[in-house]
């Protein structure tokens, strides 16, 4: 018995499971999958690949290989590798080809509203879901079980909720490690081969054609019949008045709230057991979907010609971005007190943490002026009201191209500036470059090399000193493949040298030439750097213009008391760096 | 018999130690726990929450239904305001009075504490002063903890000390006997009060 996570008993499972192959690309909230894989079952091979398209592609190589294999990402990582999922959903499968990915319920971690499940009605494949850490352990062993028996890719689908909700799970403490391995098909084709017997070209009998045929809508009835016997799906008949059909954590919710209610708990979420749902409705008066995320499952219930109670009583986002068992209780138990949110609490804005290089880098734009896209960073806190340094900014890697987009549409009369961090650079903003190179482009990018993923806590790059499969000598440099790229002017320059950096990137902005800015410094939250003498704020000399509390650290704080305020520096937090002190005009900030 | 508890405060003041040294605690005793957390930003100044339920039974909800906290611990003030409307009508709320000002329009505290003092089941103290006095701030999360122990029913407060020396054995005999300091520090506190 061991209390873990839902990402360490998905990790645990993949052990379980005998997984040879992971990779994947950092998203929260499944990144710690990857970590505690790498960390606690060494056996397995790990790698952060450059990006989800690139991790789903590594695990589909080696699940032709014969070797179970799994990638990680979150479900907006799987936007960028869906053309990798469309290529293997449909083709044979050797080893089993899992996908875990993480569903941001609740807007938790992000501002997406994403619903993986749209990918297994879009691929037709199978879709699982937990709804704690044992059944996310239980279900990644599974997964794996079912995608060899039906030859398909199977995505198991775990939430901010699940990730992060710790509770007990059983474990066999001396279980060994056995690596599983299938060769089954000698070839693996994209459906291509499908289609042409279909339309039954000419030759399409040849029988090195059909040999290669896989009939996978075929295998998805089967598994959609058989699924009415597995025990993942449990139907729970009690009292007749209410029915829900459910899944994931909501179902938990369900048991609190109603518990006379008749439940039908999916443990696979697609394909639908249809007998159990048909069994489940003739049982009860009312018939009810709770299902966090989209409604995908009324609408496949329904499309099964069965009536359900979904998303007309319980409204999806905006109204509302997650079950609780509150807004359960709401809507079906009568007498149930209205609960009201707390007021007057103000919500606490994300500030950067203290001596970070992008509060330089926002700071030099704001100073000057500079138009820029943000990229997806820790930088792109500077997009919040309080900082105002970045006016445009949409998903990981896009900067640098829509920087070129925003001046080739201006005809270069301005540069609109591009900021991206190292991971959105290796992810896909090197095509954005490479792009911007061939197509004659003009404009400025800053890639702030801080020598990891930060947002998600610090994982390894492709240009990091440290990784899962790290050697010195493969280590990408950013500033040698710029340049090969064929950048004309590249300056690297470090984040705290003020003076420095801002004629860099005033220098790069008024070159008539594409130019990168490189702005090194490691993250000071993952390298724990060293701090100066915190510094502090001389309150007689203090005019309380609050340019240093827009400069956006979380060292600097505004008390107020008794109607007066007062700036201060916390000198717990404080690490020095002295960019504050750069925008006091009255010289109050002293170190 | 169970106890549902909500953990808040600010990312990195150390809510999440004080899940997992009561999660050790609670797991010694053979007792059931979900811990759920959202932290969206937290490293960054965000707001953390974990709702925490330990019970002698199956529990189903990770999540504590509104009205049904039987205590919010918090270590920060305003942070155990924005979950009043999980306490149960008996809850208690044990929290830190010193505030964490990153945010421009944070209310007055004298107002924050003056609407926490209203509250009849509360235990109020400045945890960081404690904490500084014997020689560690870090350590406010576990005078906190300490504060919370006489309410935390079928836990006894040896647990919790285990709890803490198992949490953090990889960090040395220095870092356990502060945490260990602080702990019986806030213990003491919630004592007198509760007299």
């Amino acid at each position: 018995m061991k209390m873990m996570n839902g990402n360490e008993a998905v990790a645990r499972g993949a052990f379980e499971a005998g997984v040879k192959v992971a990779a994947g690309f950092p998203g929260t909230p499944s990144t710690e999958v990857m970590d505690y894989t790498q960390h606690r079952y060494p056996d397995i091979y790990c790698e952060w690949s450059t990006n989800e398209k690139v991790g789903l592609e590594v695990a589909i190589g080696a699940s032709f290989a014969g070797y179970r294999s799994l990638a990680i990402m979150k479900t907006v990582g799987l936007h960028v590798a869906a053309d990798a999922l469309g290529g293997a959903a449909g083709s044979q499968i050797n080893g089993g080809l899992v996908l875990v990915v993480g569903d941001d319920v609740g807007r938790i971690a992000g501002d997406d509203y994403n619903d993986v499940r749209h990918y297994g009605n879009m691929f037709n494949i199978p879709v699982l879901e937990p709804s704690d850490s044992q059944e996310a352990k239980d279900l990644m062993v599974r997964a794996f079980e079912i995608s060899e028996e039906y030859s398909t890719p199977v995505i198991l689908k775990i939430t901010s909720v699940t990730c992060k909700t710790t509770g007990r799970v059983l474990i066999d403490e001396d279980y060994a490690y056995e690596v599983k391995c299938r060769e089954k098909y000698p070839v693996s084709f994209s459906k291509v081969i499908m289609t042409t017997i279909m339309m039954k070209a000419k030759g399409s009998e040849h029988p090195k054609l059909t040999k290669c045929f896989n009939d996978f809508p075929a295998h998805m009835k089967r598994l959609a019949e058989d699924s009415n016997d597995f025990d993942i799906n449990k139907l729970e008949l009690n009292g007749k008045k209410i029915g829900v059909i459910t899944a994931g954590t909501p179902y938990y919710y369900v048991k609190e709230v109603l518990p006379e209610a008749s439940v039908l708990k999916l443990g696979l979420v697609m394909p639908l057991p249809e007998k159990m749902i048909r069994e489940l409705a003739q049982h009860v008066e009312k018939l009810y979907v709770i299902e966090d995320g989209h409604d995908i499952l009324e609408k496949n219930i329904k499309d099964l010609g069965i009536s359900v109670i979904g998303k007309e009583l319980f409204p999806k986002f905006p109204e509302m971005t997650r079950f609780t068992p509150d807004i359960i209780e709401e809507k079906l138990v009568p007498g149930a007190p209205k609960r009201t949110p707390q007021e007057g609490v103000p919500f606490r804005l994300p500030v950067s943490c203290a001596g970070c290089s992008h509060l330089f880098i926002s700071q030099i734009l704001r100073k000057h002026k500079i138009k820029a896209a943000a990229d997806v960073t820790c930088g792109l806190i500077g997009c919040f009201p309080h900082m105002e340094s970045y006016s445009l900014q949409k998903c990981m890697g896009s900067s640098i191209a829509l920087a070129h987009g925003y001046n080739i549409a201006k005809d270069h009369k301005e540069n609109f500036v591009a900021m991206i961090g190292d991971g959105g650079f290796w992810a896909t903003g090197i095509n954005g470059l490479m792009n911007l190179i061939f197509n004659d482009s003009q404009s400025t990018v800053i890639i702030v090399d801080n020598s990891c993923l930060a947002m998600t806590g610090g994982q390894n790059v492709a240009s990091s000193e440290f990784g899962f499969n790290y050697k010195a000598e493969n280590k990408l440099d950013i500033a040698k493949v710029c340049e090969a790229i064929g950048v004309k002017d590249i300056v690297t320059v470090d984040a705290y040298e003020f003076k420095n950096l801002e004629e860099s990137i005033l220098n790069a902005v008024n070159a008539k030439t594409n130019s990168v800015v490189i702005v090194k410094k490691p993250c000071v939250t993952k390298f724990k750097l060293p701090k100066d003498t915190p510094s502090y704020i001389d309150q007689d000399l203090c005019s309380k213009c609050r340019k240093c509390i827009n400069v956006g650290c979380l060292a600097i704080e505004s008390k107020r008391k008794n109607g007066s305020v007062e700036i201060v520096i916390n000198e717990d937090i404080c690490t020095g760096c002295g960019l504050c002190s750069t925008v006091c005009h009255t010289e109050a900030i002293k170190n | 018999m169970k106890t549902d508890i909500i953990l808040a405060g600010v990312g990195g003041q150390g809510i999440l130690s004080i899940a997992s040294v009561i999660g050790i605690a609670a797991l010694k005793n053979t007792l059931q726990v979900k811990q759920s957390e959202t932290h969206g930003m937290s490293q960054r100044g965000g707001a953390v929450l974990s709702h925490m339920r330990i019970s002698d039974k199956p529990i189903y909800s990770d999540l504590i239904p509104k009205g049904e906290a039987d205590l919010i611990l918090s270590v920060e003030p305003m942070e155990s305001l924005r979950y009043l409307p999980f306490l149960a009508k008996e809850g208690y709320i044990v929290t830190n009075t010193a505030p964490f000002l990153n945010i421009p329009n944070y209310p007055q505290l004298d107002e924050v504490l003056k609407k926490l003092n209203t509250l009849e089941r509360t235990v109020l103290f400045n945890a960081d002063e404690l904490a500084a006095n014997i020689g560690s701030k870090l350590a406010s999360n576990m005078v906190i903890l300490g504060a919370a122990t006489p309410f935390l029913n079928h836990i006894n407060y040896e647990s919790i000390q285990n709890g803490i020396v198992e949490l953090f054995s990889k960090k040395g005999d220095d870092i356990i006997n502060i945490n260990l300091m602080a702990l019986q520090i806030g213990m003491e506190i919630a004592n007198k009060v509760l007299d």
